[in-house]
């Protein structure tokens, strides 16, 4: 698959503070890749660098082909990408239709597309109707979609999101997460920052926890998995000593006992686990549920984080 | 600096077209700003009402010879010129400083713009509502003037060359010489408040010239010193916009921000 975004280690330093520390990924065509970090990460400086807006220390990234340090590139990854910033970056005092039809104009849109795209779009987020209202009067989540409108008005291959759902309402981050999701569906690459975990773990195809540095990239499954514990519980019909002692033959970490629940933690769950079903279900024990308790991916990340 | 202004401008070509939106964009903005506008179309609609009052005054009043009379009408044309280096301070240092406040600027930036239609296109979005408001002033001078005087003068003073040259030639380029100076300032500071207090340094030179007027040191009413000084202010503009271009620095107004 084709690689959309290729950050190469990509560095910024700011005076004496290092905000982004060499840091290496790529995205491909299509997916949903998540930036995740604490506040100060360096998660809007790396998604400024990405957009042209300020040009990284050392490093390089290429975006759909051109290289963010090169004038002529910089232009074309401009047409290329949509930026929801930070911040919403509207004009208060101008209606939703005049801020979108300003910036359709300057991505140099023939007069029909421009306005096709608008209505399309405002249309998607449900604000076409209230396309004259001044963005001013608007609440944030719907300041937010007029941003997001505002970034894929010129069809945009990539789009980079900076925290695209901070600070709104749970229903209204919901209405901009399907959003995202759907823009994944018309085949569009998208970077997103984040700093809540939830988010990323529901709606990126890929992760990079980052914290100056990039600490892990992968699948959200495979990140928990990466961590995950070594302990499996057991619900029984019931149990006695044969079946307790079946299992302690087998030379388990440890076993915890909670009624008719058996909590037995083990060195190599892969290996061990199969044998120890095997023994309870040999002493006649009746397995009712087993489960490996994984760590949560909110783990995997507070654990990354702190190291 | 002449030499990388211009391996810059190849690079990127300049279209005309999109600083004009730009422009057209900052004029909507303004124009939902009533009472800036109405400050903006105030202040020369006063004077082009109080400076022929005042000299109709004098001469009624307190009998002032008309040589007298004539001469601080002339004098007027280099006021407006003065009131047009200083009317743009109050709006282009809100169009750049507006942009950073509102922070649209970095959306206006990840478009595929160039530093020189932004720059343009400030300029053009201040100096329309300018030139306006100015002309307007100078139409109700010049019509209260010769009401008021015409009868004691026994001929109409307006129109006249000086007046004519100040209001064609040293009128625009002072506008434009008042806007070069707030763009410069306003790329580089945060506030409004800042904008002005630098921006106002601008109007020095005329201070010094007003002044020199004053204790006939030189003569404002001639033509001739009228284009000179519009000379000096064409030589400032060009220096200034250069400047301008050249100090535009994306990634520092980006990253001053904070
Ligand atoms: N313009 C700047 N000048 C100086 N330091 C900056 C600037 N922008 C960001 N930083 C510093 O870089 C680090 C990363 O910031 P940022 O990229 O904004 O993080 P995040 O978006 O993940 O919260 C922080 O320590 C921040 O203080
Ligand atoms: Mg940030």
């Amino acid at each position: 698959m084709a690689k959309t975004i290729d950050a190469r280690n990509l560095t910024r330093i700011f005076g004496d503070t290092t905000a982004v520390d060499n840091i290496s990924f790529s995205v491909d065509e299509g997916e949903i890749f998540g930036l995740l970090g604490p506040n100060g990460a360096g998660k809007t400086t790396t998604i400024r660098m990405l957009c042209c807006l300020i040009s990284p220390t050392s490093g390089s990234a290429i975006i759909g082909g051109y290289n963010i340090a090169d004038r002529e590139g910089a232009m074309n990854i401009r047409r290329m990408i949509g930026l929801v910033p930070d911040n919403v970056g509207l004009y208060e005092t101008l209606s939703a239709y005049d801020n979108l039809e300003f910036f359709g104009k300057m991505y140099e849109l023939p007069d029909g597309l421009r306005r096709e795209n608008v209505e399309k779009y405002l249309k998607l987020v449900d604000l076409w109707d209230k396309r004259d209202r001044a963005v001013g009067s608007f609440s944030k989540g719907m300041k937010q979609k007029v941003a997001i409108v505002r970034a894929l008005i010129h069809d945009p291959k990539v789009l980079l999101m900076d925290k695209p759902t901070v600070n709104l309402d749970p229903e209204a981050a919901k209405g901009i997460r399907d959003l995202i999701l759907q823009l994944r569906k018309d085949g569009r690459t998208v970077l997103i920052n984040t700093h809540n975990l939830d988010e990323a773990q529901r709606m990126c195809d890929r992760i990079g926890v980052l914290k100056t540095k990039l600490i892990a990239v992968d699948t959200p499954q495979n990140l928990e998995r990466a961590i995950s514990g070594t302990q499996t519980v057991v619900v029984l019909e019931e149990v006695n000593d044969d079946i307790l002692n079946a299992i302690k033959a087998v030379n388990p970490k440890d076993i915890k006992r909670d009624g008719n629940k058996l909590i037995i933690d083990v060195n190599n769950p892969e290996k061990e686990t199969p044998v120890i079903i095997n023994a309870i279900v040999s002493a006649g024990g009746k397995v009712i549920s087993a489960n490996r308790i994984g760590a949560s991916l909110e783990e995997v990340y507070l654990k990354l984080v702190k190291e | 600096m002449r030499k990388s202004t211009l391996s810059w401008s190849r690079s990127e070509t300049m279209k005309f077209w999109k600083a004009w939106i730009i422009a057209k964009k900052d004029l909507s903005i303004l124009k939902r700003r009533k009472t800036l506008v109405g400050l903006i179309m105030a202040l020369p609609l006063a004077l082009g009402i109080a400076l022929p009052s005042l000299t109709y005054y004098l001469m009624i009043r307190r009998n002032i010879p008309l040589s007298m009379a004539t001469e601080l009408l002339a004098s007027f044309a280099f006021f407006f010129m003065i009131i047009a280096a200083l009317l743009p301070l109050y709006i282009s240092s809100y169009s750049l400083v507006g942009e950073k406040i509102e922070k649209s600027l970095e959306s206006l930036l990840v478009t595929p713009v160039t530093d020189e239609e932004i720059l343009i296109g400030k300029y053009i979005g201040a100096f329309l509502p300018m030139i306006i408001s100015i002309y307007l002033g100078e139409i109700v001078f010049m019509a209260l003037a010769d009401f008021l005087t015409f009868t004691k003068l026994g001929y109409l003073f307006y129109p006249n060359w000086s007046f004519g040259i100040a209001m064609f030639i040293g009128v625009p380029l002072a506008i434009i010489y008042g806007i070069s100076f707030s763009v410069l300032v306003s790329s580089k500071v945060n506030s409004v408040q800042s904008a002005y207090q630098i921006g106002a340094t601008s109007l020095i030179p005329f201070y010094v010239l007003y002044v020199m007027g004053e204790i006939n040191l030189i003569s404002l009413t001639s033509s001739t010193n009228i284009l000179l000084i519009s000379a000096g202010l064409l030589i400032a503009v060009v220096i200034l916009y250069l400047v301008s271009k050249k100090t535009f620095n994306r990634e520092k107004i980006i990253m001053e921000w904070k």
